[in-house]
């Protein structure tokens, strides 16, 4: 049955597929392209303000904010201080992610 | 570098300017590049309706420009659009606007007096596979992809790929021998 060799059916089958010819289809297509979103690079510090601002908020009842205070006030960066800068810094940096994610 | 390399380096060059200007001119170009192929196949796989070949390729090429970022510098554009150009086919076959290719509109085509040519009866022929074997014959045979390339466009396990292929050019052989009993094309 097969006098039709798989190198010959390859070159029919190549053969037998060209390309079409433009006609205007190019032009079709650019008339019906949507603009580009241009990138929100405002979300970027957006959300590294609103992160901020939600952990102030979160931690708004705790004493933490004073024990803070008052190690910076002394000059004496401890823990907590530390700790605070490290959740900001940590909320923030979350907040920028999905700010580039959505962009 | 071989031929496919250098064009593949053009497209992504393309892709970039596209990108960073943000230009649909530069876009243009690069449909002016793929247009032909891409609604070559789409006629294949929709059985020749030229029309509804050409919106979906239109289709394709705005899914393109929207989705330009999620193109990687280091896949082939082409591949990437094939892919593209595939899923349109499949979201068109599935919306139920697609028909089913009818068997019977080329049951007869191999006797039929009028076609004698070997490249409508190949045509006819075509039809006549699967679906999944028509698609990778012709991404594999007629678009010259890899096997790994057109397992990424059709989005299947490269062994079903295979098969698909083998299968497809079996059953080609067949038919093209069984429209040629007497035989014309012995010489193939």
């Amino acid at each position: 049955m097969n006098d039709l060799s798989d190198q010959k059916l390859d070159e029919l089958l190549r053969q037998n597929f060209a390309g079409v010819p433009d006609h205007g289809f190019s032009k079709r297509v650019l008339r019906a392209l949507p603009q580009r979103p241009s990138p929100r690079i405002w979300l970027l510090p957006a959300a590294a303000v609103i992160g901020g601002l939600l952990t102030w908020l979160a931690l708004l009842p705790s004493p933490i904010w004073q024990a803070a205070a008052s190690e910076l006030l002394t000059r004496d960066a401890g823990a907590t201080s530390l700790m605070l800068s490290a959740l900001l810094f940590g909320v923030s940096l979350l907040g920028c992610a999905w700010a580039l994610e959505e962009a | 570098m071989d031929e496919r390399d250098a064009e593949a380096r053009i497209d992504a060059a393309l892709v970039h300017r596209a990108l960073r200007d943000g230009d649909p001119r530069v876009f243009e170009i690069l449909v002016r590049r793929h247009q032909g192929l891409v609604r070559a196949q789409l006629r294949r796989l929709l059985g020749d309706d030229p029309a509804t070949a050409d919106d979906l390729a239109q289709d394709t090429f705005v899914l393109a420009w929207r989705k330009l970022e999620q193109f990687r510098v280091d896949a082939r554009f082409g591949t990437w659009l094939y892919r593209i150009t595939y899923t349109c086919f499949l979201r068109h076959l599935r919306s139920g606007r697609g028909q089913a290719l009818d068997l019977n509109d080329v049951e007869d085509a191999g006797t039929d007096a009028n076609k004698p040519e070997l490249a409508v009866d190949l045509d006819a022929a075509l039809q006549r596979l699967s679906h999944n074997q028509r698609a990778a014959v012709l991404y594999c045979s007629q678009l010259g992809l890899s096997h790994e390339e057109a397992a990424v466009v059709l989005n299947m396990p490269l062994g079903s790929v295979k098969t698909h292929v083998l299968r497809g050019k079996t059953r080609l052989r067949q038919l093209l021998h069984d429209w040629a009993p007497n035989n014309e094309r012995a010489k193939y």
